[in-house]
């Protein structure tokens, strides 16, 4: 019953105040002893919790980390968030623990002769800033860049992007969120004008049926989806799978279906078709809120160096719109996609019965898809034909994968031709900018420069010089990885790497800077419902391990930089947001001010008048609507959202004699990207230590493969050897496989293709074509 | 048993601690601690002072609750001389101790 | 008639100033009424109460079963299958599916609890069994091996035994509640850590008598009385 001695002790000791206290009280009526009940209660572990956005995926859980000592050592959900009401996933409840890794970077190492030799961080900061200089005297301003992160802190991406566009002036800033986000950037630019979803997570608690698109939540968003579990068992709503693979997710649904890599297209476009032939269009608010447009088609697929497309829009009527449709009927797009005609007009009527709200959700399938552009409208279309869209519970909901691919890499934006405001290419945007920047408008280079593929390719070419990669891992995660690996190790190249572990990325730097990662310094993420997460300094960082922001600063004062970057070491987090914020004072966009990021579980945007706006466009909720209608699309000049003739195109490159399967690659719920941080969580290693390749197992037994086989994959890019997986976590369809990215030692990216999508340049991760060996 | 059990009543908590005095050894007792008229900071503090010496000092009344901890019992011995001495203290009353042989 | 002109707009200023008047007394009056509200809390510090009652049905039963001692965890196992204190337990044993995300597959066991032959021991009551999407929280553990080593250490563990304010004092609750709200899952029954398994678990209402200690998230301190003005 007694744990110690020691509790034995204590206990008998309570025993004697206690018989002394009652005794005293006998004698004393009345006699207090104060002080004495509250020195026993036991002090909760010791725990001081305070809130912080998750590290790790997109959803943006509020969580609340416990100290102890100065010491992360526990993680529970924040109740008070919206976003996961206390819960959390596997990743999320063991997030401290990746920053205890036993191999932290703690020092900066420069590489000598080959080796890696420990400086000081001054000493790494002025070779870096030197070598800059040396560069850009030698090659011109366009031979530096710096290569980020939709894990980048708010802050850090916009320390980045003023120092390379405003001050050094060039558009070398590109962020890993190109390999994950662009599309759904791109879908909204040409749907409605402005970036982000109209909605938010709140619509989960009205829709009354949910489709996934190529959307493995139960993994990938697992929190959301349990409030989609949630829901169901409430209120009995309906889960819908569609997707290539059958997965936890379709297992969890009410509906799995399966349509062949590359066909969604066809298949959004059957459902319009069906809407449309069974009147269940909702003409009043595509005849007020919606235009009808085209654009080129055969547009290629950039695989080759200095690949260039402009999308040519043309209006066209509804009655073309209705023409061109005529090619989906399902009974036609069921001989492509594989899925059947019965299923196509079954996912039309919930989206055409007009007393179903209805939330579309997708992440990396239509994103990472050599049409994703097209795909993420396609949706679109869907919703602005039936009008559900921009009220609670009608929504297509585009998910992100990082924590701060929003908050950062968009609203920042840290791409070749954004601004925090506006694009590169307007003379306004620039003049804004440049303003606030405190630097000469000449400065803000008008032409974007390259996209993530094609800045590793030009760093190959020679035409980059000097990368500095923040936060990210691009040595695992870039298609076609053997050749951007290769280019990164020639002569002549400089690249840094500011990360919190070795990694693949920082095996071909020149410097390595360790980097303070998360609570172990200030900044904000902004999660995919325009939700702005502040967190404070919680832990001190190891070694001189620093935070990006100051990495950054550090360099720009030492190339002269010092009146744009006049923050103070204690007090820069906030100036830095404080001066962000500038660029974002409209109704469409404003941003919460820091001290009401401070008190609340985040703060969605536009805020406006002291309120977060919810729905978007929507005249109830939003204060930026001004055309006195119920809708106002006003990213568009017209006010209103488009609706895109998008017709099916095949993939960059898709299966036959030679190379008969499908490659598809992706996630697991326990590893994080690359795996460099949740690996080093024991709990997560020990529960998926390696990657491996799924097969559906009638392909497997007529190969004679059973699980744990060896085999070998090969595409036109190389070869790999994979433990077999069958009839484990996933099944893909037959003459398809699925490999999970994660494992820095089974690299399944030397293999895949750099295909993109031509508009938004996000390559296509999930179709490429592959042989399959038994090794 | 539970650590739940030994809220029920005091009669389980005296059986509990029968049970541990007859198997640990560890002089423990708790006193109740007069002080002469006006010394009772004086004696908090000379108590205080001494190792293997609690004090609770009641708010409202001229007395204190005094636990001594000892390892062994020539400690305890020692520390009996000890607080004989203090003049402060007007009389100390036993209340409970647990494990105190004299007689052996 | 430039008279009664006169007396027209002297009337019409009265109005104006009279409209204006009333506007500003009206808006003052507004502003009297409005409360500013204090500054949110950025961490909630009361639990939840939802689940208290869970699993009272089977209060009685639980109260009746006998204590298999052979069988029973005690809190070190319960520890050693935690990466922390409070951090959602490891599966320590295969898995039927790996395909499902839990919801029957783990239920079938783990929602009421039992003996299980093959791994002779009983198996755990989860505290939320709505929560079905298991695998987003608990993973098995496929290899003993890391791939690198870490420095993170385990937090204090709070301890038994001693979380009573008086001797003889009904215990607080030392640990965090989130999810686990629900007292008698894993306070009772065959497979409750011998250690923390209530004598009493027909009394249902435990937190009429236990209640969370005075830091679930933040130390609010004694109580002192703030004198105003």
């Amino acid at each position: 019953m007694y744990t110690s001695t020691t509790n034995r002790r204590s206990f008998i000791k309570k025993m004697a105040v206690l018989s002394a206290m009652t005794a005293a009280a006998t004698m004393f009526p009345g006699i207090m002893f104060a002080g004495e009940q509250e020195k026993n209660l036991p002090k909760g572990g010791n725990l001081d919790w305070k809130k912080a956005p998750c590290r790790f995926c997109g959803v943006g859980c509020g969580v609340l980390v416990g100290i102890e000592n100065g010491k992360a050592v526990a993680v529970k959900g924040d109740p008070k968030s919206p976003v996961n009401k206390g819960l959390c996933c596997v990743k999320g409840y063991h997030s401290v623990m990746a920053m205890y890794g036993k191999d932290r970077l703690t020092k900066p190492l420069v590489k000598k002769n080959g080796k890696y030799v420990e400086t000081s961080m001054k000493e790494a900061l002025d070779l870096i800033a030197s070598k800059m200089k040396e560069t850009i005297k030698d090659h011109g301003k366009d031979s530096v860049s710096i290569y980020g992160s939709g894990q980048w802190t708010i802050p850090d991406g916009y320390v980045a992007s003023k120092l390379f566009k405003g001050c050094i002036g060039t558009n070398n800033v590109e962020a890993n969120a190109r390999l994950c986000m662009a599309s759904a950037v791109t879908g909204f630019l040409t749907s409605f004008g402005i970036d982000e979803p109209m909605g938010c997570y709140e619509d989960i608690d009205h829709a009354d049926v949910f489709v996934l698109w190529g959307n493995n939540m139960a993994e990938m968003h697992p929190v959301l989806f349990s409030r989609l579990l949630d829901q169901r068992l409430k209120r009995g709503v309906k889960i819908i799978d569609f997707a290539t693979r059958t997965t936890r997710t379709s297992m969890a649904a009410d509906k799995s279906i399966l349509f062949l890599p590359q066909t969604d297209l066809a298949v959004a476009n059957a459902i319009c078709y069906e809407i449309i032939k069974n009147g269940w269009v909702n003409k009043s608010f595509v005849e007020k809120h919606c235009n009808f447009n085209k654009g080129l088609t055969n547009m290629g697929y950039g695989l080759e160096d200095k690949y260039k497309f402009k999308d040519k829009p043309e209006k066209i009527s509804f009655q073309d719109y209705k023409k061109f449709l005529e090619d989906y009927t399902p009974e036609k797009v069921e001989k492509i996609s594989g899925v059947s005609a019965k299923d196509i007009k079954y996912m039309a009527a919930y989206y055409g019965d007009p007393n179903k709200k209805v939330m579309s959700l997708w992440c990396m399938g239509p994103n990472q898809h050599s049409r994703g552009t097209w795909m993420n409208n396609l949706i679109y279309n869907i919703h602005l034909l039936t009008g559900k869209i921009s009220t609670p519970g009608n929504s297509p909901f585009s998910l992100t994968g990082q924590p701060s691919a929003c908050g950062t890499v968009r609203e920042v934006g840290t791409l070749t031709h954004k601004l925090p405001h506006g694009v590169v290419m307007n003379k306004e945007h620039r003049e804004f900018a440049a303003k606030i920047w405190d630097v000469p408008v000449e400065n803000i280079d008008p032409k974007p420069t390259y996209h993530t593929v094609e800045m590793f390719r030009a760093l190959d070419r020679g035409d980059i010089r000097f990368m500095w990669i923040q936060v990210t891992n691009p040595m695992v995660t870039m298609p076609k990885l053997k050749r951007y690996r290769d280019a990164a190790k020639k002569e002549g190249r400089f690249i840094v790497v500011s990360d919190v572990y070795p990694t693949p990325t920082t095996d071909i730097a020149d410097v390595i800077l360790p980097s303070a990662m998360w609570i172990e310094r200030e900044g904000m993420y902004g999660n995919s419902e325009r939700r702005t997460q502040y967190f404070e300094q919680m832990i001190q960082p190891p070694g001189e391990a620093m935070s990006d922001t100051w990495q950054l600063i550090e360099v720009a004062k030492r190339l002269g930089y010092e009146k744009q970057f006049y923050y103070n070491e204690d007090t820069h987090i906030e100036e830095i947001y404080t001066e962000y914020r500038k660029h974002h004072d409209n109704k469409k966009h404003n941003m919460a001010p820091l001290e009401v990021l401070k008190e609340n579980p985040g703060m969605q945007w536009p805020y406006v008048e002291g309120k977060p706006t919810q729905w978007r466009f929507n005249s109830k909720y939003d204060p930026a609507c001004s055309n006195g209608e119920d809708f106002h699309f006003y990213g568009k000049k017209d006010g209103k959202a488009i609706i895109w003739q998008r017709p099916y195109e095949p993939a960059a490159e898709e299966p036959d004699a030679e190379y008969p399967y499908w490659l598809n690659t992706g996630r697991v719920v326990e590893h994080w990207h690359t795996g460099s941080m949740t690996r080093r969580i024991p709990v997560l290693h020990k529960a998926m230590p390696h990657s491996y390749v799924e097969l559906n197992p009638e392909d497997a037994k007529r190969m004679q493969i059973k699980n744990g086989d060896k085999v070998k994959l090969t595409t036109r890019r190389g070869e790999i050897i994979l433990p077999a997986s069958v009839n484990q976590r996933g099944v893909p369809a037959p003459m398809q496989v699925f490999v999970p990215f994660f494992d820095e030692n089974m690299l399944i990216n030397d293999i895949t293709l750099d295909s993109f999508c031509p508009i938004s340049k996000e390559p296509d991760y999930k179709k490429c074509a592959v042989k399959v060996e038994k090794a | 048993m539970s650590y739940d059990k030994y809220h029920v009543s005091y009669i389980d908590i005296f059986i509990n601690l029968l049970k541990i005095k007859y198997h640990y050894f560890m002089p423990i007792k708790s006193y109740l601690a007069h002080p002469h008229d006006g010394k009772k900071e004086e004696l908090i503090q000379a108590l205080s002072n001494l190792n293997h010496c609690d004090v609770i000092p009641a708010e409202n009344k001229d007395v204190l609750v005094l636990i001594t901890e000892t390892e062994t019992k020539a400690e305890e011995d020692i520390l009996k001389q000890k607080l004989e001495t203090i003049s402060s203290l007007k009389l100390l009353a036993m209340v409970s101790g647990f494990n105190t042989p004299k007689k052996n | 008639m430039r008279k009664r002109l006169g007396i027209i707009s002297l009337f019409i200023i009265l109005c104006i100033a009279f409209i204006a008047i009333w506007n500003y007394s009206y808006y003052q009056g507004q502003e009297e009424a409005y409360i500013p509200i204090e500054n949110n809390r950025p961490i909630p510090i009361i639990p939840s109460e939802t689940g208290v009652f869970q699993r009272s049905e089977f209060a009685l039963d639980y109260a009746n079963m006998p204590v298999d001692e052979n069988h029973q965890r005690s809190m070190k196992t319960y520890y050693d299958n935690r990466a922390f204190h409070g951090a959602p337990p490891s599966i320590p044993h295969e898995v039927t599916s790996e395909r499902s995300m839990g919801e029957n597959t783990c239920l079938k066991c783990h929602e009421n609890g039992g003996y299980v032959d093959k791994f002779e021991a009983y198996a755990p009551v989860t505290p939320h069994p709505e929560m079905v999407n298991c695998r987003q929280c608990h993973v098995p553990q496929k290899t003993q091996s890391l791939f690198k080593g870490t420095n993170f250490k385990k937090g204090t563990i709070p301890a038994v035994g001693i979380n009573n304010a008086l001797a003889g004092s009904p215990p607080v609750i030392p640990h965090q509640l989130q999810l686990r709200e629900n007292c008698l899952a894993c306070h009772a029954g065959p497979s409750a850590p011998k250690e923390i398994r209530v004598t009493h678990p027909e009394r249902i209402n435990c937190r009429q008598c236990h209640v969370p200690n005075n830091k679930v998230t933040e130390d609010i301190g004694n109580f002192i009385r703030k004198i105003e003005n």
